[in-house]
């Protein structure tokens, strides 16, 4: 059912969830972490961590029923032939809308920082193609692109170390500044820019082996991502003064501004260099998992002729986000089709199927 | 649209009717007429007549590819000699063979053969006295090494399968031929480890090879293209070798070769990209400095195909990423430019591929006048006009001269060809452009693959224990186990070589 050129083993697994996971979020992060939970802001992003690490447990818990169905496959058995299907455009459309959500975050950042005169379509162009050649491809080169792109985070890393040159670490005391309430609702804030890990929802079937290891490895796959995220979070809290830090709305890019090597001065254009890969993967991540349902619905499973259009799509949900209350209407609307499409409806879904006691085969 | 373009390009295949059988008639005449009709009475088609057992003969064969030496001595002076008996014992040639197949009889000539006829006699004599006319066996000129075997091939196929044989002296090296061309006929020989290449590879090539259906199969260029995967794809991917060494590593390493007759390039499937920047000299030298060089090499790759993308995008859109007093002094130097950094950089480019392209064609003798109008007209003059600025002469410079350090001219090519349309994103989106260029490259290398071998092996997909033999080589002692981008049927390639090592120095 599942053709041998799109098998992935759980490694490879593993780096999907990563890479879907890292996106736009993480230059914006720091900033609205600081803003909500002051010094405690990386504990929220920890805490965010190991909430995602429960829904991943529920969504495993719902694909496990379903071993060799996609989403898209095993919603209508679920929930009935009709119900089923119309659920199933919403996660396409729920899909679609995160990756336009992230391209148009993508287009601000790039539009704002380097390209100032660069009109916006041709940007996005740019990316749309770039995303399009890879996302038509079966899954297996999908992952194999994943897995060498995931050597950037450590990039990334590396060039964030160079900000402990100096840092002071009594911005972030006290920890609690914000009171652990605030802590624990700026969790709900760190959430979004974790999301990504509902590919498992897609990739399930694909995934070779037992159902252990496929947790295993997207768990640890959204591990790595925490640490990463809260790393990040870390460094930028304790290089910005709170005095500082909401006047700051990318705080890693600023950051880097500041620093030069002996040859480099904007170490900031090479961060967001590097950084364009994993928004192109985050994208192409979510354009695959869309064009999945809609090569299911339209063209007898192949997946590839659904890809133009989805881009189209894209292309149009990018360029309407142009102004800041747009922008918002969109993060606002991930926020609630996230809760709805993620958390919530898997959950229904999950007692449904278990109390009906249905299976796949 | 696929459909369109397949049935577009497809060739309309027609089996060939087979020949129809003609029985060799009794009369001498009446043969040597048909002989004569079947070449259209080439000016080279020579005969001689002998007699034998009493029966007069014919000996016919074409000068230009008959060893006349040999037809005296194998043939002529012992049914000479004799004058009575068996016509297979009395002739000493190794080759002979009887056919009762007139049809037979031109073919036969035009490969080198002679016929032997007799008065009243049914059948035919076809004796192999082909001349072999071959160049003298020297080291390749453009994959020349310092260290090492200096033995290349030749246009023999022979030959160079004489020199892989020798290297690989073990019967599971099996050696195939196929005849590819349906009019030049060129033979085609298949060379693979019987233990160690991969049965479904070897199923898959084989239906390669026989698929080719060509007139003229004129150089290994031809047969590459045919078996290629992805043909339109900027990298090559089957390896071009002249090296007898390289071609025995390639087989050892459980990959397929083929050998053309008329040209000294063996093809070697499936490769990975990584293979095109190895050379026998990594291993001739001690591994530290083995390594090193094939670090130079890769990082050269970067820097052709990057370096002036990279010029192009900071001077165009990031100067402020360059060190203060690096900036005056390039800037200086760019102000007098009339063009934007993208123009200098094709102007330059194509003339530094325009000048390439002359010095391949060029006469030895007329070389200096190359190196003049090179050097001195375009590097010094062009800049002194006021035309480009001395940083673009420089990053060209570089990028010409890094693209020249890939051990195989294929991917040298490809490396400058990637240039280009790095340069044209970088002068449309700076960095971003070019990483974006970046990413498609990766994506497109990602893609490949030849033979069911993911050509961008062993980095996607990742397997670090090749990586011991990739960008750096590690000790020969350490890689103990075959790549396994061609899956060979064996890993295991060396065993405990330093065992001696472990010898207990206490006991004396």
């Amino acid at each position: 059912m599942i053709p041998e050129k799109s098998r992935i083993t759980q490694g490879q697994l593993m780096f999907f969830i990563v890479q879907s996971q890292v996106g736009v979020g993480i230059l914006t992060l720091p900033h609205k972490m600081q803003e909500s939970a002051k010094g405690g802001g990386w504990i929220s992003v920890l805490i965010a961590g190991l909430a995602v690490q429960v829904i991943i447990l529920i969504l495993w818990a719902l694909c496990r029923r379903f071993p060799s169905d996609t989403i898209y496959g095993f919603l209508p058995k679920i929930t009935g032939k009709l119900l089923g299907n119309i659920l199933c455009f919403l996660y396409i459309g729920y899909f679609l809308f995160s990756a336009g959500t992230v391209l148009a975050k993508f287009a601000d950042v790039v539009g704002r920082w380097v390209l100032l005169s660069t009109p916006r379509w041709a940007l996005l162009i740019l990316a749309l193609l770039t995303c399009m050649y890879l996302a038509k491809e079966n899954l297996r080169v999908i992952a194999r692109l994943f897995v060498i792109s995931s050597l950037t985070i450590i990039v990334m890393v590396a060039l964030s170390l160079c900000g402990y040159a100096n840092a002071n670490f009594s911005y972030i005391f006290p920890i609690s500044e914000a009171g652990w309430g605030n802590i624990i609702k700026s969790a709900n804030e760190a959430l979004f820019p974790l999301v990504g890990y509902e590919a498992i929802l897609v990739l399930y079937p694909f995934v070779e082996g037992k159902s252990g290891g496929k947790l295993k490895a997207a768990s640890l796959g959204n591990m790595m991502i925490t640490l990463f995220y809260t790393f990040e979070v870390f460094t930028s809290l304790v290089i910005f003064s709170p005095a500082v830090m909401p006047a700051v709305s990318e705080p890693l890019l600023y950051m880097l501004k500041g620093f030069s090597f002996q040859i480099i001065q904007r170490i900031d254009l090479i961060f967001l260099s590097v950084w364009i890969f994993v928004v192109s993967t985050a994208m192409v991540s979510w354009i695959y998992m869309a064009t999945v349902g809609l090569g299911h619905f339209f063209h007898r499973g192949e997946h590839k002729k659904a890809v133009p259009y989805a881009i189209c799509i894209l292309f149009i949900l990018a360029m309407i986000a142009q102004e800041p209350s747009v922008t918002d209407f969109y993060d606002q609307a991930i926020k609630i089709s996230h809760y709805t499409f993620v958390v919530g409806l898997p959950l229904i879904l999950l007692c449904f199927a278990y109390f009906m006691r249905k299976r796949g085969t | 649209m696929k459909d369109v373009l397949s049935k577009f390009f497809s060739n309309n295949r027609t089996e060939e009717k087979p020949q129809m059988k003609i029985s060799v008639y009794t009369s001498l005449d009446q043969n040597m007429e048909y002989i004569k009709n079947q070449l259209f009475h080439a000016s080279d088609l020579k005969w001689r007549s002998i007699s034998f057992n009493q029966s007069k003969g014919l000996i016919v064969f074409l000068e230009s590819l008959s060893d006349l030496q040999k037809i005296q001595q194998e043939i002529i002076k012992p049914l000479e000699g004799k004058s009575q008996g068996n016509v297979d014992e009395v002739v000493t040639s190794v080759g002979i063979t009887k056919h009762s197949d007139l049809s037979e009889v031109p073919q036969a000539l035009i490969q080198g053969n002679c016929v032997l006829l007799f008065e009243g006699s049914t059948e035919v004599f076809i004796i192999d006295v082909a001349a072999v006319n071959i160049r003298n066996i020297s080291e390749p000129a453009n994959e020349g090494i310092i260290r090492g075997a200096h033995d290349g091939f030749i246009e023999h196929l022979m030959t160079n399968l004489y020199l892989v044989r020798k290297r690989v002296e073990n019967p599971n090296l099996v050696v195939r031929y196929y005849q590819s061309g349906k009019a030049t006929k060129t033979k085609l020989a298949l060379l693979y480890m019987q233990n160690l290449a991969n049965p479904d590879l070897i199923k898959e090539v084989d239906q390669r090879i026989n698929s080719i259906s060509l007139d003229m199969t004129l150089s290994p260029g031809f047969i590459a293209e045919m078996m290629e995967d992805n043909p339109s794809s900027i990298f090559p991917q089957i390896l071009l070798t002249e090296r007898p060494d390289r071609t025995a590593a390639h087989l050892m390493e459980g990959r397929v070769v083929i050998l053309a007759d008329g040209d000294p390039s063996a093809l070697i499937l499936p490769v990975t990209f990584f293979a095109f920047y190895q050379s026998p000299d990594d291993y001739h030298s001690r591994w530290i400095a083995g390594s090193f060089v094939r670090l130079i090499r890769l990082v050269s790759f970067i820097i052709a195909s990057l370096i002036p993308a990279l010029y192009i995008a900071i001077i165009g859109f990031h100067p402020e990423i360059l060190p203060e007093n690096l900036i005056f002094s390039v800037k200086s130097s760019i102000d007098r430019v009339p063009f934007p950094p993208i123009v200098e950089a094709l102007i330059m480019q194509i003339t530094l591929e325009v000048l390439r392209e002359a010095g391949v064609r060029l006469p030895s003798r007329v070389g200096q006048t190359i190196g003049i109008v090179g050097g001195l007209v375009i590097g010094e003059s062009v800049v002194r006009a006021g035309l480009i600025s001395y940083p673009m002469v420089i990053v060209v410079a570089l990028t010409a001269i890094s693209s020249f350090v890939a051990p195989s001219n294929e991917i040298s090519i490809a490396t400058r060809l990637l240039g280009f349309p790095l340069m044209i994103l970088a002068a449309l989106f700076g960095l971003i452009g070019i990483t974006f260029g970046m990413l498609f490259i990766l994506i497109h290398l990602c893609k490949l693959e030849c033979c069911g071998t993911a050509y961008f092996a062993p980095v996607m997909p990742l397997r670090m224990k090749d990586m011991k033999d990739t960008f750096v080589r590690f000790p020969i002692w350490s890689l103990n186990q075959r790549p396994h981008d061609p899956h060979p049927q064996k890993y295991v390639q060396e065993r405990n070589s330093r065992g001696w090592k472990q010898d207990d120095p206490g006991k004396e």
